[in-house]
């Protein structure tokens, strides 16, 4: 078997790529195979693990997801096209990945040129040194999944803003998994750069067909900012009982400005990486996120911010409610290197468990190896008042809808931070949507 | 001028770095099975003991060196350490009757560190065992502790003297199976500290356990056990120092606490162990298990820890909080400067309802030295209406040092409350100046700055402690700040 399961059988996908891709240059098919190699060479890691020891890969390899499959993308059915144009952000340009191949009728292809696109397959004829140099350094590229998403890719593209072009539309990306049976793993790859006095904001999306099939996404995306560059990027999965693995990484040049918002809102175990690192000074990176679970979902965020030089600053903040027997895992590292004097940095996590059975592990790490630095961190792990469900209850708000209320205020505190403002309204109604589905079913509210 | 002014300051940079002459017998160097019962020979062991022993070593023999802290030492040959060394007694057997037997140099050793062993000098009113080496030398103040029905003495009496205790409580907390330096302290321990407070008795003194490694080439593995019954009460005291050496030297050992009912136990370490000189030779290996469990209802352990000496510190006293409303406490001060190396914290397993636990944790990192905080908070299913406070703060003096922070929060109760916080500051030139200019010398001003970022620690410590710790802290310290 061709599957995500034990170290031999990622080898035999790997064998089986090899044949059946044509037209491979020989420095792409080996700078694949080397990254590849070089992420599995420990096998697939166990709890014991330290960067894997509060998720389990075990229900992932359990699905024997297949790595590759050389059949053409699956023929849409007319659901899939309802469901992908219902999901479509309005006045955007579209990019839409059904099983992780590219759709060109959903996407807007032509609008898409004025973004510098290519194709993943036509970016990678090329030889220009600092193309591959950003296909194959940037941080996070050493991780497991990254290294199986470079190896087993199927498409994905290339976008390279002009200097100084300024973006007004909103970039949607949107990831497809229809959980057909034969289907392979959707595995797809975007490297975005946005250089100097650019302007851009990305919304990436990962969504199912139906609750009831298995699939698994397995993302990697790529930034790169020039001087002064601004980069929203604005990612949601909503695909329930699904699996999910992202790497995400960002390298910051002076002045730039880079915005992210993870949001999680159903998925059955979902792993997201996300490495950002400070290459000039004056850069400054916002890292929200909010996870909102139930049933057994699982949800791990590793954030890694990477502060080489000083004068730049940090802004995180992860928040979760987690109902059920739902689990989630926050792990935020943030290095100050020893010359980044003058580092702002600062990370908090706070989450609310609804049921007794819910579990969270944090961990928030800072290292720091400069001394005239501002840095802090905080963790928080509680669950509602008794004391302010009361209060409302004593003013007429039934107990569910007062519970509603008390977690709404606890994840809007998060989301309307949002300095982009259709970012903050297109998360405001993801997350609506989670609440009235948890609402609808009576809630966990125990 | 300058370097007059230098060299006085690293003389007094470590003022108990003298070495004994005293005659010592040792075993030859190495660990084998043979080593394991020639300890048990000369401790005069029972057979329990001779078997935990024993089981210890097979399992060690298992097990790989932990690498996961935050520290880089040179691999340690477990070959070339002697497991045992005593100074000699007068009288052969095991070890002095009374402190008239003890060598007289021996007891101006103590005298130099400032521990008072002739009983007629009660100076502190704190009762101490002190164990030079291998082997406890002699325990102060026994027979008013024996009217309080408190068992104040050597492991090594323990174990003669009241086997079914020792029997009954060793290994229950640290067993010998948790970590690779439980398991060799388990197989080799020479001597240590045991202390019983019986039912409702509140122990009228502090007592206090000195350590002293004097000899060459010697790892030191003590072993403290110390049981407060219902409702009784201790304050237990500790503290080490070494000699000034080039060589590297072990020091592994195992605390465990047990606190039944309502009893409360508070341990508090200064902790001096040599740390080295400037380039990072030498210096002791501090790779300590110290773990508390409240086993009884209301219970309550509290550890304060000032640690500032060794090369290389590898410790995390924890507390299981096992019996219901029963709570637990870290308070720690650790300065690491030069190139010292210290991973500490602690770990709160919370595991009763209505459980408790703060974590307080100051760490000061100088020149090139790695401070990291590690720390575990644990809420079981079971923990209804756990609680838990964790603050770590760090200050950073110099700008080659290196803070880290570490903490690790598992909550799998939702009735569960757990905070943590940590900041990072330093003292900066713009501080000293302020005070500087309203008249405070600048030792004042960054002696000020310290009690300020400590108090909350040093507040827990009792009085002659706190003083000492704040001196300490002060003198290491010092030519560190510009």
């Amino acid at each position: 078997m061709t599957t995500f399961s034990t170290l031999q059988s990622i080898e035999k996908a790997w064998a089986e790529r090899s044949t059946s891709v044509a037209g491979e240059s020989r420095q792409s098919f080996e700078r694949r195979e080397r990254l590849l190699r070089s992420a599995i060479k420990d096998g697939i890691p166990t709890t014991r693990h330290e960067e894997w020891k509060y998720t389990s890969l075990r229900p992932l390899v359990d699905q024997s997801f297949r790595l590759w499959s050389s059949l053409p993308s699956p023929a849409l059915d007319s659901a899939v096209d309802a469901l992908v144009k219902s999901k479509l952000i309005p006045d955007a340009t579209y990019l839409v990945f059904i099983d992780g191949i590219l759709n060109a009728r959903l996407s807007s292809l032509e609008e898409l040129t004025s973004l510098g696109f290519r194709t993943l397959a036509e970016a990678e004829s090329t030889n220009d040194a600092s193309w591959w140099d950003f296909w194959q350094t940037s941080p996070g590229m050493n991780g497991l999944f990254a290294g199986i998403n470079v190896g087993f890719v199927r498409d994905g593209a290339l976008l390279e803003l002009k200097k100084n072009q300024i973006v007004s539309r909103p970039l949607h990306i949107l990831h497809v998994v229809t959980g057909h049976a034969d289907a392979a793993a959707s595995a797809t790859r975007l490297l975005i750069s946005v250089p100097e006095g650019a302007r851009l904001r990305v919304f990436e999306d990962f969504i199912s067909v139906s609750e009831s099939s298995s699939g698994w996404s397995n993302g990697l995306t790529q930034f790169k900012l020039g001087p002064r560059a601004d980069c929203g990027y604005y990612r949601v999965l909503s695909s329930p009982g699904k699996f999910h693995t992202a790497t995400i990484s960002a390298v910051l040049d002076r002045g730039s400005r880079f915005e992210t918002f993870s949001l999680v809102a159903g998925s059955r175990l979902a792993r997201i990486n996300i490495d950002v690192k400070f290459t000039a000074t004056d850069a400054e990176c916002i890292l929200n996120g909010l996870y909102l679970t139930r049933d057994q979902e699982h949800v791990d965020h590793h954030t890694v911010v990477d502060h080489q030089v000083g004068f730049c600053r940090t802004h995180q903040l992860y928040k979760g409610i987690l109902a059920d027997e739902s689990r989630a895992v926050f792990n935020g590292k943030i290095y100050i290197r020893k010359d980044a004097q003058k580092t702002e940095a600062y990370q908090t996590t706070k989450n609310l468990l609804l049921s007794k059975n819910a579990e969270v592990d944090a961990k928030p790490q800072l290292e720091i190896d400069a001394d005239d630095v501002k840095a802090s961190h905080g963790a928080a792990i509680g669950s509602i008042d008794p004391l302010e469900l009361f209060y409302l209850q004593s003013r007429c708000i039934g107990r569910a809808e007062a519970m509603a209320m008390l977690c709404r205020g606890f994840a809007d505190d998060v989301v309307l931070r949002l300095q982009d403002k259709s970012a903050k309204s297109i998360l405001s109604k993801h997350v609506s949507q989670w609440f009235k589905h948890e609402v609808s079913r009576g809630g966990s509210n125990t | 001028m300058a370097e007059i002014v230098k060299e006085s300051l690293t003389d007094r940079d470590y003022k108990y770095g003298f070495e004994t002459q005293i005659e010592t017998e040792f075993f030859p160097k190495g660990l084998s099975e043979d080593v394991v019962h020639m300890i048990a020979d000369k401790r005069n062991d029972p057979p329990f003991v001779r078997e935990f022993r024993i089981k210890a070593y097979r399992h060690w023999l298992t097990m790989k060196e932990p690498t996961w802290a935050d520290v880089s030492y040179a691999p340690i040959d477990f070959q070339e350490i002697r497991y045992y060394s005593a100074p000699k007694s007068k009288k052969e057997g095991s070890g002095p009757a009374s402190l008239d037997d003890i060598d007289p140099e021996l007891i101006e050793t103590f005298n130099k560190l400032g521990i008072p062993l002739s009983e007629q000098k009660r100076l502190t009113g704190v009762a101490i065992d002190a164990v030079f080496d291998s082997v406890s030398v002699g325990t102060t103040h026994q027979e008013e502790l024996a009217e309080a029905g408190v068992i104040f003495c050597s492991l090594t009496e323990a174990i003669h003297n009241h086997p079914d205790l020792v029997e009954k409580y060793l290994g229950t907390v640290v067993p010998y199976k948790d970590n690779y330096y439980a398991a060799l302290n388990s197989a080799v321990f020479t001597d240590g500290s045991f202390v019983f407070i019986p039912k409702g008795v509140r122990c009228p003194l502090d007592l206090s356990t000195y350590f002293r490694i004097n000899a060459r080439e010697t790892g030191q593995f003590e072993r403290t056990l110390i049981v407060a019954e219902e409702g009784a009460y201790v304050s237990y005291l500790e503290g080490c120092t070494a000699p000034m050496r080039d060589e590297n030297q072990l020091h592994a050992a195992v605390v465990e606490l047990v606190a039944l009912d309502r009893a409360e136990i508070k341990y508090s370490t200064v902790q001096n162990w040599y740390a080295g000189d400037k380039e990072g030779k030498g210096g002791i290996y501090n790779f300590v298990t110290k773990r508390g469990i409240c086993q009884g209802v209301k219970s309550k352990i509290s550890w304060t820890q000032v640690e500032t000496g060794s090369a290389v510190t590898w410790k995390y006293p924890s507390v299981i909080l096992k019996g219901d409303y029963s709570s637990g406490e870290f308070y720690s001060v650790a300065l690491t400067n030069n190139r010292m190396q210290a991973d500490t914290g602690t770990k709160m397993i919370h595991i009763g309802k209505n459980t408790s636990s703060r974590i307080i944790s100051k760490g000061i990192s100088c020149d090139q030295s790695i401070n990291t905080y590690r720390g575990q908070v644990k809420i079981f299913p079971s923990a209804e209406n756990a609680r838990n406070f964790s603050q770590c703060d760090s200050m950073l003096v110099g700008d080659q040092c290196t803070a880290n922070t570490h903490p690790y929060l598992e909550v799998k109760n939702n009735s569960a409350l757990v905070e943590h916080e940590a900041t990072t500051s330093k003292i900066s030139a713009d501080q000293i100046f302020y005070m500087k200019s309203r008249g405070i010398d600048e030792e004042g001003a960054v002696s000020l700055l310290l009690h300020g970022f400590c108090k909350d620690v040093f507040k827990t410590l009792p009085l002659e402690f706190s003083i000492e710790a704040v001196k300490l802290l002060e003198m290491k310290l010092e030519g560190s700040v510009g």
